[in-house]
C-alpha cells in the first residue's frame, strides 16, 4: 500500500510540523469560524428583490404625490417591479437545505431574526405587487370576469399600504448579513444603509431602462425620475464608501481575488451611470443614452452584491482576520488568561 | 419566543412516525414542557488526556456518521473542527518549548449553550430553541437549512449536513437528559475533565477548581465563558483554559450579532426614508405639468 498517498495535502505542507513556539499559532490553518452557505443565488435575490422593493417604493411615491405627470411612470414601476419579483421566491428556495419546507419561514413572528422579519416583509411585498398589478389590469379592462371588483380597490391606499414592506424588503438584506458573525459583513453599521440606497437606485434604473426599451416612455416623468436616479447614486457611492471605510481592516476580502475585479467594476459602472444622470438631467441624454445609464446603474448594484456575498466566504475562512475582529478589547473583556 | 414546538416527548407518550410531518404540524404550537434547572458542562483542559472517548462516545449515541479517516497534519487531530457531524471535538495542540521538547494541549470544545445564543436569536423558522433544561436545540422536523446559524455563531459549531440539508450540533443529549442520564461524552470521559451537571453548581465547582490549578503553579488558568463578558453573556458549557483562546482555536471576546441589530434597521431606515421623502419632494415639484 503507498502510505504516501494517505496523506493529506496539507500534511504532505507541514510533516511532523504542528509544534508552534506560540501554542496560539497550533490552529493557524483551521478557521473557526464556518463559511456562510449561501451561494450565488442569494446574491441574485439580493439584487432582484431589492429591484422589485425599489421600484414598488417609487411607483407607490409617485401614485401619492406625482399627481397625473407621473401615472404612468407609477405603472411602469409596479409592472417592473411585479416581474422583478417572480424569479425571487425560486432562487430563495433553491438555496434552502430542505426546499420542501420553505414556508417553514412563516411558521413564527420573530422580529430578533431579521430573515424571519425579511420573510414576512418579501410575503407582504409580493401580495401587493400581484394585487397592484391585477387591479391595474382589471382598471385597463383586460381582466374578464374577476376585473370588475378588483378594479374598485382604492389605488392610493394601495400604494400606501406597500411602502411599510418595500422598505423593509429594500434594506433587511443589509441587516440580514451584519447580524452575523462573519467580519466583513458584521463590522460595520451600514451594510443595511447601503443595500436601502442601492435597491432604491437599482429599481429607479430598472424602471428607465424597461421605458426606455417600450413604447411606454414617459415624457412628463422624464426629469423627475433621472433626479432620483442621480440622488440614489449617489447615496450609493456614500454608502458604499462609508461601508468599506466603517468596515477597516475587515473589508480585506472586498478587495482580492475575484472580489476585486468586481467591485472595482460596480465602482465603475456606478460612475457610468451618475453621469448619465447628470446629461439626462441637463436633458441632453437621448433615449439611448437614458437606457445605458440605467443598465450601468443595474450592472453596478448585482456586481456589488455578488461581490459583497461572495467576500463572507472569505471572510470567514481568514482566521488571523476574525480572531482580530474579536479580540479582547477594554469595552469587551472577553475570556482570556490573567496578564 | 412564544413559538415554541416541542416534538420529543416523554416516554410515556412515544412521539408519531414524524417523517414527513403534514403542512397544519408545521404551524401547530405545543405548550412548552415546565422549565427545569439549567444543565450544562463545565469542560477542564487541565484533565484532558486527549483519548477522545468524548467524541466516540458522542457519535456513537447520537449515532452520527465518521468524517472519513485521513491525515490533517494538525497533531492527532483528524476532525479539526466541530461540524453538523461531530459535536464534541478535541483539540490537540502541540507547544514548542524552548528546550526542544514538545507539550500538548488538550480541550474537548463542544457547542457553548450560550445563555444568549446568537444561533436561536437568529434561526428563522423557530427550529432553535431554548428546551426546558436551558440549551440550545435544533429541532430537525423544523429547521429548513435556511443556514443563518451556521453564519451567525461566533464559534463555527453548526453545519449544515450535505444528507439531509439541516443544520446540526450537540443537542446536550436532549434525550438522555429527559431520562436523567447524563450526556454520553460526559458519561465516557475516564478523567471527569468533561462534568455535567446543574449550571451553578458548576460554576461553584469550577471556581474552586481553578483556585487549585493557579495553586498548584498554574498562574495562567482561567475560565472561559463562566461569566458574562460584556455584550456577550455567559455560557452553559464553559471551560478551564491555561493557554490563551487561540491556543484551542476559540475566539477571546465573541461579538453578539443582534446587540447592534437595531442600530443597524436605523441607518437602513435613515437612508430609505431620506430618500423616499426627496423622491416625494422631486415627484411632487414636477407633479403640474
Amino acid at each position: 500500500m503507498d502510505l504516501e498517498s494517505l496523506l493529506s495535502e496539507e500534511y504532505k505542507k507541514s510533516p511532523h510540523g504542528s509544534a508552534h513556539a506560540d501554542p496560539a499559532d497550533a490552529y493557524r490553518g483551521v478557521p473557526f469560524l464556518k463559511k456562510p452557505v449561501w451561494k450565488n443565488e442569494i446574491a441574485a435575490y439580493f439584487f432582484l428583490g431589492g429591484v422589485s422593493a425599489g421600484s414598488a417604493l417609487l411607483g407607490s411615491i409617485a401614485e401619492l404625490v406625482g399627481g397625473p405627470a407621473h401615472r404612468k411612470f407609477a405603472h411602469t414601476a409596479h409592472y417592473v417591479s411585479f416581474v422583478t419579483f417572480l424569479p425571487c421566491p425560486a432562487l430563495l428556495i433553491d438555496d434552502l437545505g430542505v426546499p420542501s419546507k420553505f414556508y417553514h419561514m412563516l411558521r413564527v413572528f420573530k422580529p430578533s431574526s431579521p430573515m424571519n422579519l425579511g420573510s414576512w416583509a418579501f410575503a407582504v411585498h409580493g401580495a401587493g405587487a400581484t394585487i397592484t398589478v391585477l387591479r391595474m389590469l382589471a382598471a385597463d379592462g383586460k381582466l374578464p370576469l374577476i376585473g370588475a371588483p378588483i378594479a374598485m380597490l382604492p389605488e392610493k391606499l394601495l400604494a400606501a399600504l406597500g411602502i411599510p414592506s418595500s422598505l423593509l424588503l429594500a434594506g433587511y438584506t443589509g441587516v440580514l448579513l451584519g447580524t452575523t458573525s462573519i467580519p466583513v459583513w458584521y463590522t460595520s453599521r451600514l451594510l443595511g444603509a447601503l443595500f436601502t440606497s442601492g435597491s432604491i437606485a437599482t429599481g429607479a434604473a430598472a424602471v428607465v431602462a424597461a421605458a426606455a426599451v417600450s413604447d411606454i416612455e414617459d415624457h412628463n416623468a422624464l426629469q423627475s425620475v433621472a433626479t432620483i436616479r442621480l440622488v440614489a447614486d449617489v447615496a450609493t457611492l456614500i454608502g458604499y464608501v462609508a461601508y468599506v471605510r466603517t468596515t477597516g481592516a475587515a473589508s480585506d476580502p472586498l478587495w482580492a481575488g475575484e472580489r476585486r475585479i468586481l467591485n472595482v467594476t460596480s465602482l465603475a459602472t456606478l460612475a457610468l451611470s451618475i453621469l448619465g444622470g447628470v446629461a439626462a438631467i441637463s436633458g441632453r441624454a437621448s433615449r439611448m443614452g437614458r437606457f445605458l445609464g440605467a443598465i450601468s446603474s443595474l450592472a453596478s448594484g448585482a456586481l456589488m452584491r455578488w461581490a459583497i456575498v461572495r467576500a463572507g466566504r472569505v471572510s470567514a475562512e481568514d482566521r488571523q482576520g476574525a480572531l482580530h475582529a474579536m479580540r479582547a478589547t477594554e469595552k469587551r473583556p472577553g475570556w482570556t488568561p490573567p496578564a | 419566543m412564544k413559538a415554541q414546538q416541542h416534538t420529543i416527548s416523554d416516554n410515556q407518550d412515544p412521539p408519531p412516525p414524524a417523517n414527513r410531518p403534514g403542512l397544519w404540524q408545521s404551524f401547530k404550537i405545543v405548550d412548552a414542557p415546565p422549565r427545569r434547572e439549567a444543565m450544562g458542562f463545565f469542560t477542564d483542559a487541565t484533565l484532558c488526556i486527549g483519548c477522545k472517548a468524548c467524541e466516540v462516545a458522542c457519535k456513537q449515541w447520537n449515532a452520527l456518521p465518521a468524517d472519513g479517516a485521513k491525515w490533517t497534519g494538525q497533531s492527532y487531530d483528524n476532525t479539526t473542527q466541530l461540524s453538523a457531524t461531530t459535536w464534541r471535538h478535541v483539540t490537540f495542540a502541540e507547544h514548542a518549548l524552548p528546550d526542544g521538547g514538545v507539550r500538548w494541549l488538550f480541550n474537548s470544545d463542544v457547542c457553548k449553550h450560550c445563555t444568549e445564543a446568537p444561533c436561536q436569536q437568529v434561526c428563522p423558522t423557530g427550529a432553535l430553541i431554548r428546551n426546558e433544561f436551558d440549551d440550545v436545540y435544533v429541532q430537525q422536523e423544523v429547521c429548513n437549512g435556511c443556514g443563518y446559524c451556521i453564519a451567525a455563531c461566533p464559534f463555527g459549531v453548526l453545519g449544515r449536513s450535505e444528507a439531509d440539508g439541516r443544520a446540526h450540533k450537540c443537542t446536550l443529549c436532549y434525550d438522555r437528559q429527559k431520562d436523567g442520564l447524563e450526556p454520553a461524552c460526559a458519561k465516557a470521559c475516564p478523567t471527569d475533565s468533561i462534568q455535567f451537571g446543574p449550571v451553578e453548581e458548576l460554576r461553584t465547582r469550577a471556581a474552586q477548581r481553578l483556585g487549585e490549578v493557579r495553586t498548584s503553579g498554574q498562574q495562567n488558568a482561567y475560565l472561559y465563558g463562566a461569566d458574562d463578558a460584556g455584550e456577550y453573556k455567559r455560557l452553559n458549557a464553559f471551560f478551564l483554559l491555561t493557554e490563551r483562546p487561540a491556543a484551542y482555536n476559540l475566539p477571546e471576546a465573541p461579538h453578539s450579532p443582534i446587540a447592534s441589530m437595531k442600530e443597524r434597521y436605523a441607518w437602513s431606515a435613515l437612508a430609505g426614508i431620506g430618500l423616499s421623502i426627496l423622491s416625494g419632494l422631486i415627484f411632487a415639484r414636477d407633479a403640474r405639468k
